[in-house]
């Protein structure tokens, strides 16, 4: 009966695992949920501390923090596994950066890096040091973060991962950082070489990113109609996708991209969207309509 | 409509709320507290090293909310001035000719708008 479970237990981990990388969180969820199931069944404190940090993963992408954030820190005092405490310290790292808590979440990435240094895996340290970045980024200590993500990069290299996970990720969010920097032309280079990898990859999270990301460096650029398409796209996606945050930047930048085409009727079409989400501040519309806010919103600041 | 025609205001978020949290007695910590992110990076906001995500930016506007008429018209009325010295300058670089064209075309906008409204009052009448 124990093997019959354990093999189970590695299907629907494998199984979460591949969707947790093509951008399906809700699945990947549901599978990670069985699996921890599964290692309650079978009483296994490791399995049940790999099962745990594997669907914080899922509910991290899903959005759903505070329960992403539950029984890793009991992990963290109770496991001496390495790959264990580099998924739960980074798991944690994630979660408070959602929450804005930069500083506490810059400490966890840290020992989450100390915990893959003895790991001969380039994919996580290269991960770690992605999310590092990401930490900088969201402080707006934007030539860390580049520094961070170009030595993310260096590992991926090093470790010979290819066009693989986390390339994607780390080419993007540099990219998006070149733009932050308004180094327009290069970051489009960048944030188009993840675009592609991306689609290759059937990595739909990092695909809508990239999306969204040209949608507003061609705005910055003025090519309003390549910016209208891109932010389309990225639109059908995250509806398609139910990926909220990007739903909103999407609504935001449309009504900015037609606003400044002149197309007044279209833009209040999406503020409008963007509205339905805040009901409980009705200037949001007209606050967009006066206001340029472009250059002091950065898109992946997720609190 | 002024959004498209005009030059829209590049908002000073930063000092913005600098001001305003100062007109509410709040002090950094207080603010930061409540929108939720570090006193040093609400510091960094005001200063305008801070990039802030639409969420944020949303929630500093509901926490004002009392005062978001003066958040929006204190900015607003920047915008109408721009627009009015814009306005001014053009005119101004307008031969004395071109400039009684632009007199007699507001003459004759003033006259016509104020037609419309005589019918319209006739009409609800």
């Amino acid at each position: 009966m124990a093997p019959d479970l354990e093999a189970r237990y590695s299907d629907l981990t494998a199984e979460g695992t591949l969707q947790v990388r093509r951008g399906d969180f809700r699945q990947a969820a549901e599978q990670f949920e069985a699996a921890l199931q599964i290692a309650r069944e079978l009483d296994n404190q490791h399995l049940i501390h790999r099962a745990t940090c594997n669907l914080s993963t899922a509910r991290l992408s899903l959005g759903q923090i505070q329960e992403a954030e539950k029984g890793l820190r009991e992990i963290l005092l109770k496991s001496s596994d390495p790959d264990i405490i580099f998924i739960a310290s980074s798991n944690l790292a994630s979660a408070l950066r959602r929450q804005g808590r930069l500083q506490k979440a810059l400490l966890y990435a840290k020992r989450a890096l100390r915990a893959c240094e003895t790991i001969d895996n380039f994919a996580w340290k290269s991960t770690c040091h992605n999310l590092i970045a990401n930490i900088y980024m969201n402080m707006s200590y934007l030539d860390d973060a580049m520094a961070e993500y170009r030595f993310a990069l260096a590992l991926s290299q090093k470790g010979s991962l290819g066009t693989s996970y986390p390339v994607d990720y780390i080419k993007e969010n540099l990219g998006y950082c070149s733009l932050l920097k308004k180094r327009y032309r290069q970051g489009i280079a960048i944030i188009l070489e993840a675009l592609q990898i991306s689609l290759a990859n059937g990595n739909t999270r990092c695909l809508v990113e990239c999306y969204q990301d040209l949608c507003f460096a061609y705005m910055q650029l003025k090519e309003f109609k390549r910016a209208e398409e891109h932010g389309e796209k990225a639109l059908a996606i995250a509806a398609e996708k139910d990926y909220k945050d990007i739903l909103k930047n999407c609504y935001y930048l449309l009504g900015e991209v037609n606003l400044l085409m002149g197309d007044e009727e279209r833009s209040d079409l999406y503020f409008d969207k963007l509205q339905e989400f805040y009901p409980h501040l009705p200037v949001l519309k007209q606050f967009l309509r006066t206001f340029d806010v472009s250059n002091i919103i950065n898109l992946k600041n997720p609190f | 409509m002024m959004t498209s025609k005009f030059k829209r205001q590049s908002l000073l978020v930063g000092s913005r709320i600098r001001s305003l949290r100062k007109d509410r007695s709040l002090t950094q910590a207080d603010l930061a507290h409540r929108i939720g992110i570090q006193q040093s990076d609400l510091c960094r906001m005001e200063n305008g090293e801070y990039k802030v995500s639409l969420e944020t930016l949303f929630k500093i506007l509901s926490i004002f909310e009392m005062n978001i008429a003066d958040f929006f018209n204190e900015d607003a009325a920047a915008v109408s001035r721009d627009r009015e010295y814009e306005f001014l300058r053009q005119y101004e670089k307008l031969s004395p000719r071109a400039q009684e064209e632009v007199q007699s075309f507001i003459q004759f906008k003033l006259q016509s708008e104020e037609r419309i409204r005589e019918e319209k009052v006739k009409k609800d009448n």
